[in-house]
């Protein structure tokens, strides 16, 4: 197989380093092989056609896993049973599954990878689990048939739901402490396993709420951690008073309003709550609308999770240029790609550019100045990865990017143009 | 047989009698109840990622959220081994879900337009009639393979290529070859047909 075809076929398996290569590579080709480029195009609608059909046909992972173990002898032999719950929820889907598996039939590839997975984490227990907690060792649980027999009718909760237990925002400062400290804890345990915090958990906090007025500036509050939220007009912001509890640094609710959130990296998460959701976080930045009918999160760079508030299906995680939706009482929406991560999170007042082609970004800052960029040729496609406040005059802006891009800024008459150093050039 | 409480090993961090406690808000044993899953879990995601991948230790972390998050819930303290492993599992399907956007999905060529905030191309049907991109769609997807397409539905499921050979017992290039012949068929096909091109420049598009 030639690299073309290779490239042109296999686009998403390659690097990100040699994507930026085969663009180059593709766009000079298709554009001297029509036919090639009629069969790409065709190659390419099949492809996202094919994909598409799979996509809405696919019923939810989870489900797809509670049928995997239920169908699984092995599974089965091993005591791997659902619970009741996952019983009745997979009695009602099963159909479904069925039935796209037998106009799909790579859904049963699917089903017999988990069962695969599954029988891999058996061996990573027995590998791994301290000897008593093994199945065969003292303490080990009674076989699957007398577990089902123990079954209550309640429901036990699967691991990938949320937690039952969300309380309303009008609760005591106490009260609102202690789950605070719960998140904290959660997050923290996980990176450190530290038993304090548990003891921390138990302490009533102060709170420190920010509120921006409507009609008044944008205000940037620096949480204990080092983390800023950039508070928009009508944005009500509560977060542990840095002066008295530095150790629980890593919350904030959002009650009402939009922020901007560039949160320090560090081990342990950074955990935001609004009326509808909880966002859990690395290091990252992010823009959130919170609403008390429901919460909008578009992030910028890093990677969060996001869940809803009334523990209603699973966390769905963001990748840089996704915005996902919680309302109130609803799971979070699927994450989908924001056509323009600047337009989307222009209210924010800045400019963010993740492998924006060059050309691209002219066009967003001549609409935004109102003043012509121009772009030479050979820096039309190459990307740049930045942010710029909107406020910040073009020219600055732009001497930015051109070191970026090892380019220089050439003042023309009207606007500017990015261009390859010239004599004496950068 | 099942054991009672009473005859739990006392430092067994996994026993039934453990993650009772642990449930119930002894520090302790949620802390020796998370020690004592990490391992299980890193060595898992590791046998099924490979490893090491800056995402396992996200992995871990996740899992250990969702049994953070949900063992107040668990009903039979003895089954915590089923818990434990429902929750790697789902974490492992969410994370094939949404592998592929790590990458630079912008402007990949074949990343689907719902993906990628490009526009589909169901946008150019209109009240049912299709239009000539849809017939020609619907040839491409003719010429296309059973083994092509469901290639192409695992890929869409999150797997790599790698893994989607070893799932189907074969190989990586086997599996590729697999798609290139699909994509010869339909290129034959279309030259066959003879037409129905747009402008040059259009077809370029998803590649600018």
């Amino acid at each position: 197989m030639d690299d073309l075809t290779r490239q042109l076929l296999f686009y998403d398996d390659l690097a990100p380093e040699e994507q930026r290569a085969a663009r180059d590579a593709l766009s000079d080709a298709l554009a001297e092989d029509e036919d090639l480029a009629r069969a790409a195009h065709r190659w390419q609608a099949a492809r996202r056609r094919v994909a598409r059909r799979f996509r809405e046909a696919l019923p939810e992972r989870r489900l797809l896993v509670l049928y995997a173990l239920a169908t699984d002898p092995d599974a089965q032999e091993a005591g791997e049973a659902l619970t009741r719950e996952e019983e009745r929820e997979l009695a009602s889907a099963r159909p479904q599954i069925e039935a796209a598996r037998d106009a799909h039939p790579a859904l049963s590839d699917v089903i017999e990878q988990i069962r695969r997975e599954r029988g891999a984490f058996e061996a990573a227990w027995d590998e791994h689990a301290p000897a008593a907690g093994r199945d065969d060792a003292p303490g080990s649980t009674a076989p699957s048939s007398d577990r089902r027999a123990a079954d209550r009718p309640a429901a036990t909760p699967a691991p990938g739901s949320a937690p039952k237990r969300r309380l309303v925002h009008s609760e005591s400062t106490s009260f609102r402490a202690q789950r605070w400290g719960f998140r904290v804890a959660a997050a923290v345990a996980l990176a450190a396993f530290a038993a304090v915090l548990f003891f921390v958990a138990q302490r009533d906090l102060n709170t420190a709420t920010v509120t921006v007025a409507e009609g008044d500036a944008p205000r940037t509050v620096e949480l204990a951690d080092g983390s800023t939220a950039r508070l928009m007009p009508g944005a009500t912001l509560s977060y542990v008073d840095p002066e008295t509890e530095a150790a629980l640094d890593r919350q904030a609710t959002l009650e009402a309003g939009r922020a901007f959130f560039d949160i320090v990296s560090k081990k342990d998460g950074f955990v935001l709550e609004t009326p509808t959701a909880q966002v859990t976080v690395l290091g990252t930045r992010f823009g959130v609308r919170a609403r008390e009918t429901a919460t909008r999160v578009v992030l910028a760079e890093g990677r969060v999770a996001l869940a809803s508030e009334a523990a209603t299906g699973q966390p769905v995680t963001l990748r840089p240029g996704q915005a996902s939706r919680v309302a109130a009482g609803a799971r979070p929406a699927t994450p989908t790609k924001v056509e323009n991560l600047s337009e989307a999170l222009a209210w924010t007042g800045k400019f963010f550019f993740r492998s924006t082609p060059a050309r691209v970004l002219a066009d967003q800052l001549a609409a935004h100045y109102d003043r012509p960029v121009r772009v030479a040729p050979p820096l039309r496609g190459r990307a740049v990865t930045g942010t710029f406040d909107r406020d910040r005059p073009l020219l600055e802006t732009l001497q930015t990017v051109a070191t970026a891009l090892g380019a220089q800024v050439d003042s023309l008459s009207e606007g500017y143009r990015l261009a390859p150093p010239g004599p004496g050039g950068p | 047989m099942a054991r009672s409480d009473e005859d739990d090993a006392p430092d067994d961090p996994l026993s039934e009698a453990a993650v009772r406690r642990a449930q119930q808000g002894d520090e302790a044993a949620r802390n020796a109840l998370y020690r004592a899953a990490e391992p299980i879990l890193r060595a898992y995601f590791t046998k099924n990622i490979g490893g090491p991948v800056p995402a396992l230790d996200d992995l871990v972390q996740n899992t250990l959220v969702r049994l953070h998050d949900s063992l107040a819930g668990l009903q039979k303290p003895g089954s915590f081994k089923s818990f434990l492993m429902k929750a790697a599992l789902y974490e492992l399907q969410d994370y094939y879900r949404g592998r592929y956007d790590m990458k630079e999905p912008l402007y990949a060529p074949d990343v689907p337009p719902e993906q990628t905030g490009g526009a589909p191309l169901d946008d150019h049907l209109t009240d049912g009639v299709p239009s000539e991109d849809e017939m020609d769609v619907e040839r491409a997807l003719d010429a296309l393979s059973a083994k092509a397409r469901r290639v192409i539905e695992l890929r869409e499921y999150g797997y790599r290529y790698k893994e989607i050979a070893r799932m189907t017992g074969t190989t990586e290039a086997a599996i590729k070859m697999q798609v290139k012949r699909a994509f010869d068929t339909m290129r034959e096909a279309l030259a066959m047909l003879g037409g129905l091109l747009g402008p040059a420049g259009a077809l370029l598009a998803p590649f600018l």
